[in-house]
């Protein structure tokens, strides 16, 4: 039996390195979510063994970019060790977008950017989203993007076109272009060194980890749970318990975000 | 199954979730028959499952319920549930002679789907409520997946029918301030957890309205079981409230049903 999923089926923490790649923070006005403070979600980190969580405040996709960046720097001062920050930038204030990164990069604690296009609604490949990819171009930062099958503002089309345009752009695809985009996601991820697919998903078809794994390798997928929307037991199992090897499960776990990441 | 402590009774995992039987539309990975279905549940870690017959969900009931008879006869770790419609048109027996014919069948549970892309009947008609009334006279643990109603007509018809065991199933991670509100006014309302799963959200559930408004599932063959199993593994519950929700609720239902 695999190491790691012998330590789920008992309930323990996972003991691998684990970095979970895409993650919130706080009171989201669409649904209750009890479990949302930093601490809290710290302490479901112990609980299943993740050693480090990104995360993006729900204020700043919803609302106050800035605001809600706020919060992810005081949340990221608390727990330094355990959380990174993501900068959300909302292209609908493009005057503030450069100062608001070199804000949060001097400040530390952050290390990638997080574009919600659904949201705030904009298109990835939109014009107002140039000084954004060229930003993150030019200092080197992943970006993590809410990626969604069918959507004008963050489907296949967009992305691919995002990937197109800015090959040196290190471009994470979150939730992989669900509820239905896999094929596409692992398409992009084929076709383009720098495409990444993340895990977070709501609902997990059987067998899907191990697809994405038989169709572009386990290098180029990150674990992400979603959380706090999801708890990140669930989330993990969907890799835990997926019929790859241990050595794959290890890299989609932590491996690859460690080294996409730098920690 | 999950030891405890000594002294503590094991966790046994039976998914209330489950459908059994080739589906029209299977995920590449979909267990297909019922060898595979027990294969995915081992990995998983579940005991038992109570299973509809994919027939009986996406071809009519009636042949569904016969081959879900005939598959638990072969499969002991698997129990028949029974998708059952009003009596309207005379396409399954009276309410009455029904519950009779489950409990010669040995099937102790039944779901509804009344939706459009379903079955099609109104749960508010006369010969919807003459049917719920047979299995709330019986106990009848009795399934509705949350998409093919509302939680308005799940509160209603769980105040009409007190004793009737309704169970929601696909409940979702977004649901807390719909579903609360129904849970502290029916206790006979249940929520099934394959898709419950907001961070602590099955950890307030539990200690607002108790761990038997909760019941483990899975939606297996679609849908990854260790997902579910590992929510209620790591749930900051304690491990007698895990037992309950993840099989021992559902056997005590089934088991109360009378039949």
């Amino acid at each position: 039996m695999s190491d790691v999923l012998g330590q789920m089926r008992a309930g323990q923490p996972v003991r691998c390195r684990v970095v979970d790649g895409h993650g919130h923070l706080g009171l989201c006005p669409n649904f209750h979510v009890p479990d949302h403070s930093a601490a809290a979600m710290v302490a479901r980190m112990d609980a299943v063994g993740i050693d480090r969580l990104c995360i993006s405040s729900h204020t700043a996709l919803y609302s106050d970019f800035v605001a809600g960046n706020d919060e992810t720097a005081a949340a990221v001062e608390a727990f330094p060790e355990r959380l990174l920050g993501a900068v959300v930038l909302n292209p609908h204030y493009p005057d503030e977008l450069a100062a608001e990164l070199d804000r949060r990069l001097d400040h530390g604690g952050f290390g990638l950017i997080k574009l919600h296009p659904t949201l705030q609604k904009f298109g990835l490949d939109s014009e107002a989203c140039e000084p954004i990819w060229r930003e993150a171009e030019r200092r080197g930062l992943p970006v993590l993007v809410h990626s969604w099958a069918g959507s004008p503002e963050c489907g296949a089309e967009a992305c691919d076109r995002v990937a197109t345009a800015h090959p040196d752009v290190r471009l994470i695809l979150g939730h992989s272009l669900a509820p239905s985009g896999t094929d596409d996601a692992c398409r992009l991820a084929a076709t383009h060194a720098h495409v990444y697919l993340d895990t977070a998903t709501s609902a997990v078809a059987i067998g899907q980890i191990a697809t994405m794994v038989d169709r572009i390798g386990p290098e180029k997928i990150l674990y992400g749970s979603d959380m706090p929307f999801l708890d990140p037991a669930p989330q993990l199992a969907k890799v835990v318990y997926a019929r790859i090897s241990d050595g794959d499960k290890r890299k989609i776990l932590g491996g690859n975000a460690q080294r996409l990441f730098g920690f | 199954m999950a030891d405890g402590v000594r002294g503590e009774q094991p966790i046994s995992f039976f998914d209330a979730h489950c459908t059994v039987g080739r589906l029209a539309v299977p995920p590449p990975w979909a267990p297909r028959s019922p060898e595979g279905l027990l294969g995915a549940m081992n990995h998983a870690g579940v005991e038992r499952a109570l299973v509809c017959h994919s027939q009986s969900l996406e071809a009519h009931p009636a042949v569904g319920n016969e081959r879900v008879v005939e598959v638990v006869a072969a499969w002991p770790r698997l129990a028949g549930c029974w998708v059952v419609l009003p009596p309207t048109t005379g396409e399954m027996p009276p309410p009455e002679q029904l519950v009779e014919a489950m409990g010669a069948a040995g099937v102790r549970a039944v779901r509804l789907c009344p939706s459009g892309g379903r079955h099609q009947f109104p749960l508010g008609s006369a010969d919807a409520a003459r049917l719920l009334t047979a299995l709330d006279a019986r106990r009848v643990p009795t399934l509705i997946d949350l998409g093919e109603t509302s939680w308005g007509e799940v509160e209603r018809i769980a105040k009409a029918h007190p004793h009737l065991p309704l169970i929601v199933l696909n409940t979702g991670y977004r649901v807390a301030r719909t579903a609360y509100p129904v849970l502290e006014a029916a206790e006979n309302v249940r929520l099934e957890i394959s898709h419950y799963q907001g961070c602590g959200l099955l950890r307030e559930g539990v200690e607002r309205f108790g761990p038997g408004r909760f019941l483990f599932g899975t939606g297996l063959p679609q849908f990854e079981p260790g997902c579910a199993v590992a929510t209620v593994l790591y749930a900051e519950i304690p491990h007698e409230a895990k037992r309950l929700v993840a099989g021992a609720t559902l056997e005590a239902l089934l088991q109360g049903a009378e039949l």
